[in-house]
């Protein structure tokens, strides 16, 4: 008897191992929902004096669809959102972006606080800097991430402004999703690739940006600005000097040179 | 014969009278007579069962402590002696024609032991990664240094003589089971069966044991056939708040019945988590089976399963600066909460059965043959997040700590408002400081399958890619050992034993998709060749399936076997003359193993699929010593022992997850040590002092970890490590007044690397040397000192013991000479390259733990009702309340490095981390047994 007994809690004991605890998985993240009672442009605007400007605007809400992503390595820390007015790059600093902020994705942000910077007469929302080089820096901190950016609904992609001349090129432009048809390439120096990767085996061989002129069919050059960095950087350009080819990107500036930043080769055709 | 004899030493204060007197008359029998004394009050014991296993099986029962068995045939016969609350004792008696054999005097050392259990259950709380080693040795010793060191110094993770933990041999009914991949003791096995596994002969350092050569570090035999497991029922109940909240341990065993059969049963169970750390919990079971038969007066076949299953959620180690942000020293970075709910990532799931086989003949009187057979199977695994192309999800980060940002940081990263804002994030957001798991569902739910990246059959664009997982790292091994061995008598003065351990050991180690995060699938390639190379060939994790999709359960990223076979042929010879016993061991091995891959890497398409070239190492061990006993009370002894073993495989191999390479120079270790004892025993005090010295050479080493500076898993392969252990060893026992005693041991030692090893560092992706020329760089870490353990030990304690069985202790114990696990590459060139030299100091310096004081204190009462005893045993440990003492620590792998001047980059290091003792715990025991 007593060995019955003590052979079924020997059982029991046996039966009940192994058993792990299982979750539940928290329900799905409801997408914000927010009134936007500022544009990108009126944002924009607040940038004065050629010098950082702290958003001093409690209540300000801008919003903004996602139109650059980190997935292909071109763009990094950072992501561009557009509204009906303008767009803005928004140096968030964390990496892997891809994930949380997709492209047609809708994102509000609290800009009061952060800190609207130039660069090359591009205007960004960042954090202050203690760089004097820079005039804003990486959001970085999640708290403050958590509290000024917020991901709402996903939407249809922004549909590209096709920029035929670089003469109608204006702000409102900068940091926008444009396409260029039928623009011819110029020339990428001595490259053949769309940027350089390092060689792993080599660790001093450093990755390097790759620049590659295009002349737009209106007239006018746009260069197309490739990182290191970039999955595609080593994959050869599909064409030469001389082929006419459609580019999607991001439209930007680095002073008086217009750039054009791609997030993926994928969105280059060639067309002659 | 030999073989109890020893057993007997450490329970026994026994003089074995056996020797024959002239006949009287001549009969064919003869008569035993004996006095059974209790080991600690000298009082008799009463109503002591005495067993001889003649044919007839005679049993009597002591009367005022004596006993008396008469008409027994002439022979060499066995008794046993049972008493209630003493550990059974069995030995061996010589009966002679018409004479009576005298064992004069029978010590039973209590089976109380509440102390030693608490201990026992140290060995269950949690071995995590960071060298964090189980206790050396465990046992019910009773030498008066190792019956405190072993259940004291645990307490700060105390190492017999700085030794690792694979020098410790365990045994089980005569079978080696320390771990065949890493040598590691085996304690873990039967966590929570403290009852079944309490029978224990031990040899302690270097002495030798009857089932084997052993190591430098002790021989531990567990006696768990179900005739050495004391006859009865347990229970016991156990609250508490160091480990474990709650322990029930129900114990059973039947003693021989006239059929000669025997049988026990334990199980147990341990649940909940402990008082200061959160995150972290127990959910364990366990469960013992054994029958014997004796098949007749010479032969018993005893089969012994058990089994250990335990879900154990761990803590992680972390820095100072963590600590200090959530203002507690128990921090754990492992865990977080999902749902609202406390969920770790870093999960232990183990269940590793045993099955042993035991045979055992007596030839003849003279001659004894134990044949063993185990298989140790099942499961072993160890959880964490893995995740691709996604933010690092661990809280502490170095990114995510305000370090990153602060005074210290690098210029280029200096901020203090960040600084500032991740101070207040850390100290007001929970899903700042612990894994945010709600946020790794979303990005997983965010994250589709695009056809983009390369079509997969069976997907489409509703699938969701996780980009996060819980994967669990699995060593499942299957281990089958083999013994014979032979125990003669081969004169009055000289005793063999000897015999063959063979082992057959595999171990699949891979990894297993343990849960998607709300994701679908995950795609098996490696990230880290896919960042470097993007070649789609060179990703694959296993190109004999490339892109292969892999779901909940599935087996990916890497799978290798070990394969392994060892041999020992050993012998011990064992000489007395007078005052003089001598013995002389010796072990001819042989160790041979392989890499067996499951995978074709991308990487190492030639170099990963299938076997490696075997790895063959012939070892040898001698040992000799002797002890003089200068009179019953003093005794002189020394040991002297040369050791090589083959190295252990996960310390062989250069990279084993991605290939078939071997450290080159591969060879055994050498392990020379010698011992000299004294030890005093009169009326009013117990001495025992021993010094030791010890040399180690020719070790390897490979610490595999995941590199952030190159973000990638990187190895570092070292070999030509040697070590010296040298020190002083005492423990007194003197009993004053009034049943108090007063207890001390001290362990002085120091243990130094005497050498500059060499290391080559590589990375799982590539064999691209990830630090410029350090392939075969040195590390100077000559005169550095062996980590993990307090090198200065020292405990005083009074201990009082009622007549009425009431029991009180109070013990301060004093822990100094504590060492930071160390990262080699902080002590190479490369790293103080361009350094001034405070910085050099800094980088360089190995720390040292403060001196730390630790008050403990014990209570415990035993009733007695009839034949049953009920006891209650409460232990408190760090009675002040110190939160600040440092248990252990290691030195983070990664360095800093700063650019800033790109003429003269340099290297710093990061902040190390550490583990705190816990403050004030309680360990309340109460148990019944009849």
């Amino acid at each position: 008897m007593k060995s019955i007994l003590l052979s079924s809690i020997t059982l029991l004991a046996f039966l009940f191992a192994g058993c792990e605890k299982q979750y539940d998985a928290p329900a799905e993240q409801m997408p914000v929902v927010m009134q936007a009672n500022m544009t990108i442009k009126e944002l924009k605007a607040l940038y004065r004096n050629a010098a950082p400007t702290i958003v001093n605007n409690p209540g300000a809400v801008v919003a903004g669809k996602v139109i650059s992503t980190d997935r292909y390595g071109n763009f990094y820390r950072t992501f561009y959102i557009q509204d009906e007015t303008a767009g803005i790059e928004i140096k968030i600093g964390t990496r892997t972006l891809y994930s949380t902020y997709t492209i047609g994705q809708e994102i509000y942000i609290k800009p009061h606080h952060l800190c609207l910077g130039d660069y090359g007469q591009m205007i960004s929302l960042g954090f202050t800097s203690t760089n004097p080089k820079y005039q804003n820096s990486w959001i970085d901190v999640p708290m403050v991430i958590n509290n000024s950016i917020f991901t709402g609904e996903m939407k249809a992609p922004v549909a590209p402004v096709e920029i035929s001349n670089t003469a109608s090129i204006t702000a409102d432009h900068m940091g926008t999703w444009v396409i260029l048809k039928n623009a011819t390439y110029k020339s990428g120096g001595s490259l053949t690739t769309w940027a350089k990767k390092n060689d792993p085996n080599i660790s001093e061989d450093e990755a390097a940006y790759g620049e590659h002129v295009f002349t737009l069919s209106g007239g006018g050059d746009i260069t197309v600005r490739t990182s290191g960095y970039a999955k595609f950087a080593d994959t050869p350009l599909p064409f030469a000097a001389g082929a006419k080819v459609n580019l999607k990107g991001v439209l930007t500036r680095f002073n008086n040179t217009f750039q054009l930043v791609l997030n993926t080769d994928k969105d280059v055709e060639v067309v002659q | 014969m030999k073989a109890r004899l020893l057993f007997f030493f450490f329970f026994l204060f026994t003089t074995l009278n056996a020797l024959a007197q002239e006949p009287v008359t001549q009969k064919e029998t003869g008569d035993v007579k004996g006095k059974v004394v209790a080991r600690t009050t000298r009082q008799p014991v009463d109503g002591a069962k005495i067993t001889i296993n003649t044919p007839q099986n005679i049993v009597v029962y002591t009367t005022e402590g004596t006993f008396e068995l008469n008409d027994i045939p002439a022979g060499q016969w066995e008794i046993s002696i049972e008493a209630a609350d003493y550990m059974p004792v069995r030995l061996p008696v010589k009966v002679t024609k018409s004479a009576t054999t005298e064992i004069q005097l029978v010590t039973l050392a209590p089976d109380i032991t509440p102390v030693a259990d608490f201990a026992i259950d140290e060995f269950d709380s949690d071995i995590d990664d960071a060298g964090q080693d189980l206790p050396v040795t465990l046992s019910a010793t009773q030498d008066v240094f190792e019956s405190i060191a072993n259940y004291k110094f645990g307490i700060l993770r105390f190492r017999n003589r700085g030794y690792d933990n694979n020098t410790a041999k365990v045994y089980m009914n005569g079978i080696y089971l320390n771990d065949a991949q890493s040598g590691y003791s085996p304690w873990s096995l039967w966590g929570g069966l403290n009852d079944a596994v309490r029978n224990q002969e031990n040899s302690s350092a270097l002495a030798v044991s009857d089932y084997g050569v052993g190591s430098i570090n002790g021989v531990t035999q567990i006696n768990a056939t179900a005739s050495q497991i004391r006859k009865g029922l347990r229970m016991s109940a156990v609250n508490a708040s160091g480990q474990y909240l709650f322990r029930g341990m129900i114990t059973y065993a039947s003693g021989e019945n006239e059929n000669g059969w025997s049988y026990a049963f334990s199980g147990s169970t341990r649940q909940g988590g402990n008082f200061w750390v959160k995150g972290v919990d127990y959910n364990a079971w366990a469960y013992f089976g054994s029958v014997e038969k004796r098949l007749n007066r010479n032969s018993r076949l005893a089969l012994t399963f058990f089994g250990s299953p335990a879900i154990l959620s761990t803590q992680a180690a972390a820095t100072q600066e963590a600590f200090d942000l959530v203002n507690s020293n128990y921090y754990n970075p492992n865990w977080g909460y999902q749902n609202g709910e406390v969920r770790n990532a870093r999960v232990r799931n183990n269940h590793e059965p045993v099955l042993l086989l035991n045979y055992s003949l007596d030839i003849n009187p003279k001659n004894k043959l134990h044949i063993g057979l185990s298989y140790r199977f099942g499961r072993n695994g160890y959880s964490a997040l893995n995740w691709y192309d996604a933010q690092d999800p661990r809280p502490d980060y170095y990114r995510y700590l305000p370090s990153y940002f602060g005074d210290a940081a690098t210029p280029a990263n200096q901020d203090m408002e960040k600084a500032a804002w991740l101070t207040e994030s850390w100290k007001s957001d929970w899903n700042t400081r612990q894994i945010n798991w709600d946020a790794l569902y979303d990005v997983n739910r965010r994250s589709f399958y695009d056809p983009a990246d390369g079509v997969l059959p069976g997907l489409s664009l509703i699938n969701r890619r996780s980009k996060y997982i819980v994967e669990e790292r699995r060593t499942d091994q299957q281990d089958v050992n083999f013994k014979i061995q032979l125990l003669s008598i081969l004169s009055d003065r000289l005793n063999f034993s000897g015999g063959l351990d063979y082992r057959w050991n595999q171990t699949e180690y891979f990894k297993v998709i343990k849960d998607l995060l709300g994701g679908d699938y995950w795609l098996d390639i490696d990230q880290f060749a896919e960042r470097d190379f993007g070649d789609s060939q060179i990703i694959q994790n296993d190109l004999n399936h490339p892109n292969r999709v892999v779901y909940k359960g599935d087996k990916y990223g890497y799978d290798y076997y070990s394969r392994l076979q060892s041999e020992r042929l050993w012998t011990i010879l064992k000489y007395n003359v007078g005052q003089w016993e001598t013995y002389g061991a010796l072990e001819g091995g042989h160790t041979n193993f392989w890499r067996d891959g499951q995978y074709r890497k991308g990487l190492f398409p030639d170099n990963s699929y299938g076997k490696s070239a075997p790895q063959d190492f012939w070892t040898y061990s001698a040992k000799i010593g002797a002890t003089f006993k200068l009179s019953g009370s003093h005794r002189l002894w020394a040991n002297l022992a040369y050791i090589t073993e083959a190295p252990y495989f996960q310390r062989a191999m250069v990279s084993p997850r991605t290939r078939n390479d071997f450290i080159p120079g591969l060879t055994t270790e050498k392990t020379a040590s010698a011992d000299l004892n004294y030890a005093l025993q009169l009326p009013w005090i117990k001495l025992r002092v021993s010094g030791y010295y010890t040399t180690i050479k020719d070790q390897v080493d490979v610490i595999s970890f995941y590199d952030d500076l190159n973000r990638t898993f990187s190895n570092f392969a070292m070999r030509d490590i040697d070590q010296m252990h040298t020190g002083l060893e005492a423990g007194v026992e003197v009993p004053l007044l009034f049943n108090i005693t007063l207890k001390g041991a001290l362990s002085y030692g120091y243990y130094i690397y005497t050498s500059d090893p060499n290391v080559t560092i590589t990375a799982d992706n590539g064999s691209r040397l990830i630090y410029d020329n350090m392939e075969n760089t040195t590390i100077y870490w000559k005169n550095y000192k062996i980590s993990g353990t307090p090198q200065t030990a020292l405990n005083i304690g009074l201990d009082y013991r009622s007549p009425k069985n009431l029991f009180l202790g109070v013990d301060l114990g004093y822990y100094a000479a504590n060492y930071i696990s160390m990262n080699p590459l902080r002590r190479t060139d490369a790293s103080i390259k361009g350094l001034n030299e405070d910085q050099i100091r800094a980088t360089t310096r190995q720390e040292m733990f403060p001196d730390a004081f630790i008050l403990n204190a014990n209570i415990g009462k035993i009733w007695y009702i009839g034949k049953y005893m009920i006891g209650v045993n409460l232990d408190m440990r760090n009675i002040l309340n110190n939160t600040h003492i440092k248990s252990g620590g290691y030195e983070q792998m990664r360095l800093t490095r700063d650019n800033s001047n790109p003429d003269n980059i340099t290297y710093s290091p990061f902040d190390s981390k550490y583990y705190y003792l816990l403050g004030t715990t309680y360990y309340l025991n109460v148990y019944f047994r009849f």
